[in-house]
């Protein structure tokens, strides 16, 4: 090999060398940039992540049982997540209220019935499931929250409306018999965060949509409600709820 | 075999130096398609993480905690995915992950249809189960999928694409 060809390699190596070192420093210089972005996103999420949870929730003075409210104390305990704007939960409500009210006075059934806000999109801005919702805890504050329900739903507005105002939520209260307590908590939204904490809540837990319900902690399609309900109250050594459905 | 030499204009796509010329910028192209549709379904997702806990939670697939999980971290990926493909820094892990995503939102989908499900696929939010008299899309959505995945399968085996991060670091 000849001094020239020697020469020629070992710059060869040389430039080899200087280009791996400046690829070296530029994927450094990459990395930490994108390591920086990520630092920012990251602590602006964060940021926003404790501001919320700093957000006040005001627990109601009614009893509750996780983000819901009981009636009957029955061994089958059915969970009904439902929003005020939906009218699935309102079909639902004509379906089966009386004869779920009817089991938990039976002693069959725990009925929690939980309000959540999934439908605020549909509300045009003026968030009326949330509004709704909050103005439900104000009537438990009561112990009216099972007849102020029930009005709420005769009352459903249509989606893609603003929905009804405090004031017609205040006046559906007082037509069920609720005072001057339930009109300003009503008008002041006390329970409006609750509302979201629990809506969050029952997201974690598996809600997708509404009516979503649960029989002894088991999810069950509405299709099969009915039918689920009347054997669980069956296995529990309950008579059968439906009246239509009694053999005897 | 012979190798032709021209000299002067040649119709791009039918010789070996023709597709050299332009498969870089087809990876560009999917590049930026690709990063469109990432940062645009995430950014969408951001603002309100719990609802799509909720679309993930509307496939039944996942148990609810890990569906959460799942809800809550896949928009901010979605994002950062997306940051790099527009980036193209690491896009063939970029181009990578997004294929595997698609994967995975194919088999959920079709998991869906085939089980007779009702859902929006939530994938630019939204999502959870459709009212009733809304038919879902779930045909269109699996072959959009499709075509997302093509377009990352496309980045993991040619990821070397003019204007990026990645050639300004090889110092090409």
């Amino acid at each position: 090999m000849g001094k020239a060809q020697r020469q020629r390699q070992a710059a060869q190596v040389v430039r080899e060398q200087i280009a791996a070192e400046q690829r070296r420093k530029r994927t450094l210089i990459a990395v930490g940039v994108a390591v920086a972005v990520l630092i920012v996103g990251g602590a602006i999420g964060y940021g926003i992540y404790q501001g919320n949870k700093e957000t006040k929730v005001t627990e109601p003075t009614a009893a509750t049982v996780g983000y819901g409210f009981e009636t009957g104390t029955g061994p089958v305990t059915v969970d009904l997540y439902v929003d005020f704007m939906c009218p699935s939960c309102k079909a639902f409500e004509q379906q089966y209220e009386t004869q779920l009210q009817q089991a938990a006075a039976d002693g069959q059934i725990t009925l929690i019935k939980h309000p959540v806000a999934i439908l605020n999109r549909m509300s045009q801005g003026t968030d009326y499931s949330t509004r709704a919702g909050a103005s439900s805890v104000c009537a438990a504050d009561d112990g009216k929250f099972t007849e102020f329900a029930t009005a709420l739903f005769a009352a459903q507005p249509e989606e893609n409306t603003p929905g009804l105002t405090n004031g017609e939520l205040a006046d559906i209260g007082k037509g069920v018999g609720l005072g001057d307590t339930f009109v300003a908590c009503t008008n002041a939204q006390t329970y409006a965060s609750w509302i979201d904490k629990g809506t969050e809540q029952a997201s974690e837990d598996g809600l997708s949509g509404t009516p979503y319900v649960k029989i002894n902690g088991e999810s069950v399609e509405l299709k099969d409600f009915g039918a689920t309900l009347d054997a669980a109250i069956t296995a529990a050594g309950g008579a059968s709820a439906d009246p239509s459905a009694s053999t005897s | 075999m012979v190798m032709t030499e021209t000299v002067g204009s040649t119709p791009p796509v039918n010789d070996e130096a023709g597709r050299r010329r332009v498969l870089p910028w087809v990876g560009v192209a999917c590049r930026l398609v690709l990063a469109g549709v990432w940062i645009v379904a995430g950014g969408l997702k951001l603002p309100d993480l719990t609802e799509s806990v909720r679309a993930v939670q509307a496939y039944k697939l996942l148990p609810t905690g890990l569906a959460s999980a799942v809800g809550y971290g896949l928009p901010p990926l979605e994002v950062a995915i997306g940051l790099l493909l527009l980036a193209g820094l690491f896009t063939r892990y970029a181009a990578a992950v997004s294929g595997l995503l698609q994967i995975a939102f194919i088999i959920g989908i079709s998991s869906a249809w085939a089980r007779g499900m009702s859902i929006d696929c939530g994938c630019f939010g939204n999502g959870g189960e459709l009212a009733a008299g809304q038919s879902p899309n779930y045909f269109w959505e699996i072959l959009r999928d499709v075509g997302l995945l093509l377009a990352s399968a496309i980045l993991v085996l040619r990821p070397r694409t003019p204007l990026s991060v990645d050639r300004w670091i090889r110092g090409a």
